[in-house]
């Protein structure tokens, strides 16, 4: 469903940062994605999700350029989890979660009983129900990212990004975003790219490997050789 | 999700707004008996003092306290929602400065205009002062815009319209030292905000602009609850961020400048009603607030204005004296609070 074909990144037009990046996924697929800070893993994120625009090369999703397709349209097939906090006073879990819904809402951004339902289910998916009505400034990190990621489960894409979701958790934390990552990607059918440092637990529970390493792209679904990659430097 | 409560908690706001709207044709130096103000408002009074004190005095005061509540509330939720910080409001962006420069020129320089150039015949009538605040926040105003977007850094913009407004501040206190008596005056009376002298022609000016205000808060719902997330989020989930930026600074140009211009800068109603509102429906839904705003904002300012008019007797207090009087120590509060949840 997600294509890179001959994909050229950079924000200079000599200075590239990875060159030719061809890969095609499937559903199901548990990505990780590493590389050293300021290899391009966001930059790679962000131009997937048509956040910015490649030097060269396309983008496909589900055979179309996702440069070619409305703001809209895409907010229904590509669903983002970023490292920004969210702040809003008075938010609660449930509605935190709703938000994910706004693609799909008219102009006075009212829930139907179909959005409800998929909110239902979201927050039974991810065992939020003990803290539906809590203010997630009252959450903890760990609680908080995964009221983030059940807002992108709300947009029901079949793609989700996410840019370093792990970064500021502990252990316990970390395991388990990655178990739960893996388990949306194989229940769901859902293609799950993320970027992270976090080896150990990327290798064991993801079960493909993106690396960007010397402005070079390796793809494998062993963690053997991923890891023998990402220690070749 | 909206709550039956939350429908009667709105229903109940309006309510109280048209008591405070009725309280202030009735309640005053002069007490005027209501069944005198209905037969006034419904044209089979022809006592002619009555009708100049309701219809020409008191009515136009009354609704304008009502749409600066409404407009400057709605316009503060807005500016927190897009700069995301608590305590951002309706003047954050320069109005409430430009318009004391406009003013301040108007009412301190006027000596050096002559009495028969076009400027003098422009500026010498009803609408001299709402001009001159009109044109002075539109110059700041597009000042700050102008960087405000270039800087994203909110905390960085905050601090360029606190400077902006020192030195706006320091301008003023200049025209001030070489400025009359009588200018002066004129000009501290305009600093503490008042609807009273506000006529009916410029009730229906603030109307028209405000139904267009209000229109743009509508439209903008959808956008800025997705803009709770986070602009980033926001584009993610099909927001076109950059129009809905144009269109809140559209939105509050509208509303702030037009309530500013008349009325001048009410203090304290634009910063704490949204807070008031999301506090008492313990809810961030842009919609809800919104429509709670509109009516709170509308109630908690027709109150004050009531309360400066210190109905009985023939004093009046500056309306910004009450807000801020009411507003400060809730601020104050707010930030104490805030403090302790982080």
């Amino acid at each position: 469903m997600l294509q890179l074909q001959q994909l050229t990144l950079g924000f200079e037009p000599t200075r590239h940062l990875i060159q030719d990046v061809q890969a095609t996924t499937t559903a199901g697929d548990c990505i990780a994605l590493f590389g050293l800070n300021g290899t391009g893993k966001s930059t790679l994120l962000r131009t997937i999700a048509a956040l910015q625009l490649p030097q060269s090369g396309h983008v496909l999703l589900n055979g179309t350029d996702v440069n070619a397709i409305g703001a809209k349209q895409r907010a229904s097939q590509i669903a983002m989890v970023l490292t920004d906090r969210i702040e809003a006073d008075y938010l609660n879990v449930r509605d935190a979660i709703a938000l994910g819904r706004i693609p799909f809402l008219d102009w006075t951004a009212s829930l139907k009983q179909e959005d409800n339902r998929i909110i239902s289910e979201v927050i039974a998916k991810l065992s939020l129900q003990p803290f539906e009505q809590r203010f997630i400034q009252s959450l903890s990190d760990g609680e908080r990212q995964r009221v983030m990621i059940g807002r992108a489960l709300a947009q029901e894409a079949g793609l989700i990004l996410m840019d370093e979701p792990t970064a500021f958790l502990d252990y316990r934390n970390k395991e388990a975003i990655f178990r739960l990552m893996k388990q949306i990607a194989e229940d769901m059918r859902k293609v799950v790219l993320i970027s992270t440092h976090d080896l150990e637990y990327a290798l064991q529970h993801c079960n493909r490997f993106w690396i960007i390493q010397q402005q070079q792209f390796f793809d494998t679904r062993d963690p053997a050789e991923a890891r023998k990659i990402l220690m070749a430097v | 999700m909206h709550k039956p409560r939350h429908y009667i908690t709105l229903l109940a706001f309006g309510f109280a707004a048209i008591i405070v709207l009725l309280l202030q044709l009735v309640l005053g130096s002069v007490h005027v008996p209501m069944a005198t103000v209905w037969d006034t408002l419904s044209g089979a009074n022809t006592d002619p003092v009555f009708n100049e004190i309701i219809l020409n005095g008191r009515l136009p005061s009354a609704i304008a306290s009502l749409l600066a509540g409404a407009a400057l509330s709605i316009s503060g939720l807005h500016m927190q929602i897009l700069f995301r910080n608590p305590i951002a409001g309706p003047y954050v962006l320069g109005i409430s400065a430009g318009a004391n420069l406009g003013v301040a020129c108007l009412l301190m320089l006027s000596g050096f205009i002559s009495a028969n150039s076009i400027l003098y015949t422009l500026f010498a009538n009803e609408w001299s002062i709402s001009i001159a605040a009109a044109l002075g926040a539109a110059v700041v105003f597009s000042l700050i815009i102008s960087t405000a977007f270039r800087i994203r850094n909110v905390v960085s913009l905050l601090i360029i319209g606190l400077m902006l407004g020192s030195a706006i501040g320091a301008l003023v206190e200049l025209m001030e030292a070489f400025a009359s008596k009588d200018e002066l005056r004129a000009y501290v009376l305009w600093t503490f905000a008042s609807f009273r002298q506000v006529t009916m022609s410029q009730v229906y000016v603030m109307g028209f602009i405000f139904a267009i205000g209000l229109a743009l808060s509508l439209y903008l719902i959808k956008p800025l609850q997705a803009m709770l997330a986070g602009e980033q989020y926001a584009i993610t989930m099909g927001i076109n961020v950059a129009r809905t930026r144009r269109m809140v600074v559209i939105c509050t140009a509208l509303l702030a400048g037009s309530i500013t211009a008349f009325c001048g800068p009410v203090a304290f109603v634009g910063l704490a009603v949204p807070h008031i509102c999301r506090m008492i429906f313990r809810t961030s839904d842009t919609k809800l607030l919104t429509i709670a705003c509109l009516t709170l904002g509308a109630l908690i300012c027709a109150t004050c204005s009531l309360i400066a008019t210190l109905p009985g007797s023939e004093r009046a207090l500056p309306l910004n004296v009450i807000t801020s009087l009411l507003g400060a120590p809730y601020v104050v509060w707010l930030i104490y609070s805030r403090s302790k949840t982080m």
